[in-house]
């Protein structure tokens, strides 16, 4: 709205001008310039645009159109943040300057064009070095964006140097080529003052070039030496030119810079003193606080250091400063340097002896310890040296605001002490906050004793300056009389909430807090101490015996709906709002949850969090939902779509900088989200390429998922998900190799983390993320309907398991690799597409005989390795039709372990494919009667090493446990007898199996109580009946 | 030239003027407003005018310090507008309910403060320190008087002075034990029995007495208060009659004290006040007895309606409700309504000492032993020679 009104305000006086002006050119210049100047680029290059092919405008604007454009592109990159739209900015305006300096040679031209192909250079400079600083960059990355910087930061400084030559002969009354001034024509002399402004412009752009130059060379190095030089000399000259106008004066603080920079600090103040003449208007304070921090810099890099000249010069700046600036980090460095030396100046002083000096001394001592403790209040880069410098001193910070001079006399005067103790508090506490947050995550306990110590001083600190500030507000409340302000009293009250809340005395803190909402809520300091309120009732809620919780809990739910009810839309509604939602979560009310959710302001920073804490336990709950077989779909789609919301608005809400574990548990478990509604294009960017991307941060080794104790299992999770993401991808059928490469890459990194990781659980975990994968591959295989798609997406995963077996040298993973393509193989072969499954056994078995020769040497359960290593060849084989490779193989298993089930089982599948395919009637007699007939050691009977069907029936018969195995093997063996009759034209033995079926059914007609069985068997059993082969 | 300097206690007779200790016997006091005409006479005048104003300055402290002149005794009263009124003339007669000057006989309770014509300054800045809080500073300034100035009703004064102080200092954890300062205190009872600061004598007595762990005896002393004209020194009286018959296990006796406080016909915010805490206790003793809910409804709707600035009052409102809790086995409810009285309340003395008392005995029944140890030591520090830190 408001960019709306300011456009309609440029426009209406565009108008007013145009009214007045008879030269229509002129309007539309300073339209232009009026939107360039505010901001406006987009709407400016509109209009541009527009004017293509407008009659309002003259020939000679047009002409100089697309110079007007690319300037206004360039322009237009200045507030802008995603670099890839900058650089497409810089192209067009680049394209469009090559254009416009081709059609036309005049200096005029040249000299606009070489201008602004300078600025369009240190753009585009700028945005190199800035990508130069993400973390996600190795170094030869960033050296590679530095090196392109430089680039273009020497052709932009050639360019500015050419601008400034032709600017010249432009402006030059002596050249040839200089502006002709015609006294009946105003536009001749406004465009020779253009060009003056551009020369200045240039002027100052030359040595910018060359200090950024410097800076992106090695320290030290005779280049940066010889740039900085050139910069710092022709910053002067700038100087010099112009020493009453704002460039002249910033030329003359960089002039400095580059002194300081060179080590020249004595010739950097001389400089610098030409700024402190300035007088105090405000217009010069942005460059007079550059001025005073980089003379802080200088003297305290001189020897012998200048106190006195630096407490002359920066006494009088601090003592101007407002409560804004006073904790402003430039002005922080300022005080500490004041403080400094202060402090040196009090030594001087009190050393000329006598009880003046040593009572002037004293003050200062004071001044300066007054001064520091400014710095050590508020968090930043100046806290810890002022701390070291308070304690050097000996000044102790709960000492510091100690009442100095005559006790309070007054309630006001109480209350102030009180308050300047809250103060030192606040900052203590946010110290110990700190301190713990990094002892949390401290793992080496030789680094963790000194944390240690440091958070057990301050808590000490903190205990002792809460009581001191609590002492002093008895005090002020003592000293209040009928007179004194109800809001004062009430403040008092809020600040002893939070002095007993920062001394962890939650009781106490809510006891008050409490009172205050119960009869003063409509006095200023009630509303504030709500937020302590709710938080210490969290806490108590969190720390009670499980006998108390829920008393705890009922008062935060009262106090949290009173909040939420009188100060509805507050921070601390919101702080209300956002600890009963946590609670609800804890408590899996989701609707309680929602409904508190709803109340936390929109602006409210927490929001996102709890939105994606939100999302992630609906996401939870819906993935255990979908799991049971009477879930109502509609409810479990609503859960879903209530999830990916939350969890979209979260993921949105959240930058990189103010990122949690939960944020990026969040962000990860989104991508699974997008995944569950097959929108892989969605799961793909969320998990490589969005503002938090897990997969991006487990590379980037981010603190929040490398440094915290759930960092394992995230990054678990993230391969799990990618895996499943690069699969889904595959399943979609586009750059099938580029997703193959990646899923490569994703369990490369999971065998090099298992390696290095100390955790004997480790492989346990990552093994079960391969048979994770090869679930899922399973799956997404058997749900393709498609048997084009679903050939090709069989060639895709056996090129991606291909590619596994080839690269690896773990033996752990080539079985899975093998066990999974034949999984895959089976899926391909159930699907009545067994030509194509055979190629993927023969790998599958290929890569098992490779996990052979690897072996599993030192594994702890290398023997049963060995055993499912061996099984599984069998099945591959006997899946690409090797049978009596397959059976020997059984026969191998079996010698060792004869009562295997699970190989039995498959030993007598093998022996029944075989006799079907080629193997003959001997085969089926073998799969229903055993075979590889061997004496028993024990009862020197013949036994048959492979059981057959038969004995399998016979052996679990009756066992409840082992019904599904009994009727598998039933089955079979009834399938063998029918189909053998078939072979060998038996119908005695068809009927045989008829009659087996009908044995069965007698006992048990329900098969187990399995309806899937049930039905099997009735099919097979129309299947006998239907044979005759008479 | 008669000068008045107002303690700070006067502006809030009912918070800091007798239930904070410091006694109604009035003093010559030095007008602050006039003080505040002085100085603004200085930053307005002229410098012959400021000289000229040194110059009252110096003749009022020689005033000040000489002994007084005035040849006729005078009894300030307060107005019942506001404000006071002077009566001069001879006193005839002092009683424990009033002084008859110049054959007008004043109330006891609208006497602001008595001067004698013979007065001496030592005696008169005895007394201001007294009304000031600087109990060690009267008692000292007393010593310096020569003992043969003190006669007739100035050494009444004196005495009390002398008393009355001894008796703040022991109440306050002072050096001083409470059986010295029962002696000096019973002694002035003996002698002056018809001293105009009879009342406040037994009521420092009474409480003397309690603070030693002898309810039954101080009962009996503020009974003595029950019947007397002084309408504050009656209902405060009853009051602590009640609560010291709870201490003594008369519970009957305190319910008739509260029952006659609640009977008291007036209105006047100190006798609401009276009646409110009245009106707590019996809740506190109906919880005590067992009725646990409606006490502790009675309770909570005082807490409610009424306005917490009334400190004293609260102070007991939230104590009553801790020990009806806790008689009915809510120990952290209870220490809830305790720790209030600890936190928002702890200018008023003897319920503070109580909350602090019942703290440091339930903290560790709920575990709760660093608390239990924080209350215990700031009952023994500040309020040593109390009731309930004797009680400990």
């Amino acid at each position: 709205m408001k960019r709306f009104a300011c456009v309609i305000a440029i426009i209406s006086s565009f108008l007013a001008f145009s009214i007045a002006s008879l030269n229509a050119d002129e309007p539309a210049q300073a339209f232009l310039d009026a939107l360039r100047d505010n901001g406006y680029h987009d709407v400016a290059i509109e209009y541009l645009e527009s004017l293509q092919n407008s009659e309002l405008v003259s020939a000679e604007f047009k002409s100089v159109l697309p110079f007007e454009l690319a300037q206004t592109l360039i322009g237009s990159t200045a507030t802008m943040r995603d670099l890839t739209k900058v650089e497409t900015q810089l192209d067009k305006a680049q394209k469009l300057l090559t254009d416009y300096a081709a059609g036309n040679q005049s200096v005029e031209v040249s000299a606009r064009t070489l201008h602004y192909q300078g600025n369009l250079l240190d753009r585009r400079s700028k945005i190199y070095l800035s990508q130069a600083e993400s973390d996600r960059l190795t170094a030869a990355e960033k050296g590679e964006l530095h090196a392109k910087a430089r680039t273009n930061l020497a052709s932009a400084l050639e360019s500015y140097t050419a601008a400034k030559a032709k600017i010249r002969l432009l402006i030059d009354p002596q050249s040839a080529s200089a502006i002709q001034i015609d006294p009946e024509d105003p536009s001749t002399s406004r465009k020779r003052d253009q060009f003056r402004a551009s020369y200045a412009d240039v002027r100052v752009s030359i040595p910018q070039i060359a200090e950024q130059l410097a800076d992106t060379q090695e320290p030290g190095s005779g280049e940066r030496v010889k740039l900085l030089k050139q910069a710092r000399d022709e910053y002067k000259k700038v100087w010099d030119a112009y020493p009453r106008f704002l460039a002249g004066l910033n030329s003359c603080l960089y002039s400095a810079r580059c002194s300081y920079k060179l080590g020249e600090h004595k010739q950097a103040l001389q400089l610098l003193n030409e700024i402190f003449a300035l007088s105090n208007n405000s217009v010069f304070k942005p460059i007079k606080r550059q001025a005073y921090v980089l003379a802080t810099e200088c003297w305290s890099k001189l020897d012998p250091y200048p106190y006195t000249e630096v407490v002359q010069r920066l006494d009088p700046a601090v003592k101007l400063l407002n409560k804004i600036e006073i904790k402003q980090p430039q002005w922080l460095r300022v005080q500490l340097e004041l403080a400094i030396a202060m402090r040196a100046k009090s030594v001087e002083v009190k050393s000329k002896g006598g009880p003046t000096s040593n009572r002037e001394g004293k003050d200062m001592e004071r001044a300066a310890a007054k001064v520091l403790r400014n710095v050590t209040r508020v968090p930043g880069p100046f806290r810890d040296r002022a701390k070291q410098l308070l304690s050097k001193w000996d000044v102790k910070i709960t000492t510091a605001a100690e009442v100095v001079g005559a006790p309070p006399a007054s309630f006001e005067e109480a209350r102030d002490k009180a308050k300047e103790i809250v103060t030192d508090l606040e900052s203590a506490v946010s110290e110990a906050s700190l301190v713990r947050k990094k002892l949390a995550r401290e793992k080496d306990p030789a680094k963790k004793l000194p944390l240690q110590t440091q958070y057990d001083e301050l808590s000490a600190q903190v205990a002792s300056l809460s009581k001191s500030a609590l002492s002093m507000f008895e005090n002020a409340l003592s000293m209040s009389t009928d007179e004194t302000v109800r809001a004062d009293i009430n403040n008092v009250r809020y600040l002893q909430c939070y002095c007993y809340f920062a001394d962890q005395k939650y009781i106490e803190s809510s006891l008050i807090a409490e009172f205050l909402l119960a009869k003063y809520p409509n006095v200023e300091g009630t509303r504030q101490a709500m937020t302590l309120l709710i938080q210490s009732y969290s806490v108590m809620m969190d720390r009670a015996k499980e006998a108390d919780k829920a008393d705890e809990r009922n008062r935060l739910a009262t106090a949290a709906t009173n909040i939420i009810k009188r100060w509805p839309g507050s921070n601390e509604a919101g702080a209300a709002a956002s600890s009963m939602t946590r609670l609800a979560l804890n408590q899996k009310d989701f609707d309680m949850a929602k409904r508190y959710f709803a109340e936390i302001p929109a602006k409210a920073s927490y929001r996102n969090v709890i939105g994606l804490k939100l999302g992630q336990r609906i996401w939870y709950e819906y993935k255990k939902n979908a799991k049971a077989t009477d879930a109502d779909p509609a409810k479990l789609q609503a859960q879903l779509d209530e999830s990916k919301q939350f969890l979209v608005d979260g993921v949105r809400g959240v930058t990189v900088d103010d990122m949690t574990y939960d944020t990026a548990l969040g962000a990860l478990f989104l991508v699974d989200v997008h995944l569950r509604y097959g929108d892989v294009k969605s799961a793909l960017e969320q998990l490589e390429s969005s503002a938090i991307a897990p997969l991006d941060l487990v590379k980037q080794k981010h603190p929040v998922v490398t440094n915290t104790s759930a960092a394992a299992l995230y990054r678990r999770e993230a391969y799990q998900i990618a895996i499943k993401t690069y699969l889904a991808a595959m399943e979609s059928g586009d750059n099938q190799e580029e997703w193959v490469r990646k899923a490569g890459g994703i369990v490369n990194a999971m065998r090099e983390e298992m390696k290095a990781s100390q955790d004997p659980k480790a492989r346990a975990r990552v093994t079960q993320i391969y048979q994770m994968i090869a679930r899922e591959l399973k799956e997404n295989f058997e749900s393709i309907d498609d048997v084009n798609k679903k050939k090709r997406f069989a060639k895709t995963l056996a090129m991606f398991l291909d590619s596994i077996v080839e690269d690896s040298t773990d033996g752990r993973i080539v079985i899975w690799a093998g066990s999974t393509l034949r999984t895959v193989a089976e899926s391909l072969q159930d699907s009545d597409m067994a030509p194509e499954s055979v190629p993927l056994f023969q790998s599958a078995a290929a890569a098992l005989s490779k996990a052979e020769s690897i072996g599993f040497a030192g594994e702890p359960e290398e023997k049963a390795m060995l055993s499912e290593l061996k099984r599984q060849r069998a099945l591959a084989q006997r899946g690409s039709g090797s049978f009596e490779a397959s059976v020997q193989q059984f026969v191998e298993i079996l010698r060792e372990s004869p009562n295997s089930l699970a190989v039995q089982i498959d030993a007598a599948k093998t022996l029944q494919q075989w006799g079907k395919v080629n193997g003959g009637p001997i085969r089926y007699k073998e799969a229903v009667k055993g075979a590889e007939p061997y004496k028993d050691p024990k009862t020197k009977r013949s036994r048959n090493l492979i059981w057959g069907w038969e004995k399998l029936a016979l052996a679990t018969r009756g066992k409840e446990g082992l019904r599904p195995t009994f009727n598998e093997s039933l089955f079979h063996l009834i399938e063998s007898r029918m189909e053998y009759g078939v072979m060998t034209k038996s119908q005695k033995a068809i009927d045989s199996a008829g009659r087996e079926i009908q044995k069965e059914r007698k006992r048990d007609s329900t098969f187990g109580g399995s309806p899937e069985w049930k039905s099997k068997f009735d099919a097979l059993e129309k299947r006998v009946n239907a044979t005759k082969v008479n | 030239m008669e000068v008045e300097i107002r303690c700070v206690g006067e502006t809030r007779e009912c918070d800091k003027g007798k239930l904070d200790g410091v006694p109604p016997t009035r003093v010559p006091i030095f007008h602050s407003e006039q003080s505040q005409d002085f100085k603004l006479m200085i930053m307005n005048s002229h410098r012959t005018l400021v000289l000229l104003c040194c110059f009252f300055i110096g003749m009022f402290a020689s005033l000040v310090n000489a002994p007084q002149v005035n040849a006729q005794d005078a009894v300030y009263k307060y107005k019942a507008g506001g404000g006071t009124s002077k009566v001069n003339g001879k006193i005839s007669e002092v009683t424990p309910d009033g002084v008859t000057i110049g054959g007008k006989q004043i109330p006891a309770s609208e006497v602001k403060r008595v001067y004698y014509s013979k007065e001496t300054s030592g005696l008169n800045r005895a007394r201001e320190q007294m009304q000031d809080g600087r109990f060690s500073d009267a008692i000292e300034e007393l010593e310096k008087i020569d003992a043969g100035d003190l006669q007739g009703p100035l050494k009444v004064e004196a005495d009390f002075v002398r008393a009355y102080s001894t008796s703040q200092l022991s109440l306050r954890g002072g050096n001083v034990t409470a059986q010295v300062a029962g002696n000096g205190i019973r002694k002035f009872i003996t002698t002056h029995s018809k001293s105009l600061h009879l009342y406040p004598a037994i009521d420092q007595y009474g409480k003397l007495l309690f603070s030693v762990g002898r309810p039954k005896l101080a009962a009996a002393e503020f009974a003595k208060l029950a019947n007397c004209s002084w309408p504050e020194y009656r209902m405060q009286g009853l009051f602590q009659l009640g609560k010291s018959s709870i201490e003594a296990g008369d519970l009957p006796q305190a319910t008739s004290a509260f029952d006659q406080i609640l009977a008291i016909d007036s209105n006047d915010d100190l006798s609401r006040t009276y009646k409110l805490m009245a009106q707590c206790e019996k809740a506190r003793l109906a919880g005590l007895a067992g009725n646990v809910e409606p006490a502790v409804a009675t309770l909570n709707q005082l807490i409610d309606v009424e306005n917490s600035d009334n400190k004293l009052l609260f102070a007991h409102l939230y104590n009553a409700k801790g020990a009806v809790q806790e008689k009915a086995g809510k120990l952290k409810e209870a220490s809830r309504a305790y720790l209030l009285s600890h936190l928002l309340y702890s200018t008023v003395p003897e319920a503070h000492s109580e909350a602090l008392y019942r703290l440091a005995l339930i903290w560790p029944q709920l575990e709760e032993t660093d608390r239990a140890n924080e209350a215990r030591e700031t009952l023994k520090t500040r309020y040593r020679n109390s009731y309930w830190a004797g009680k400990l």
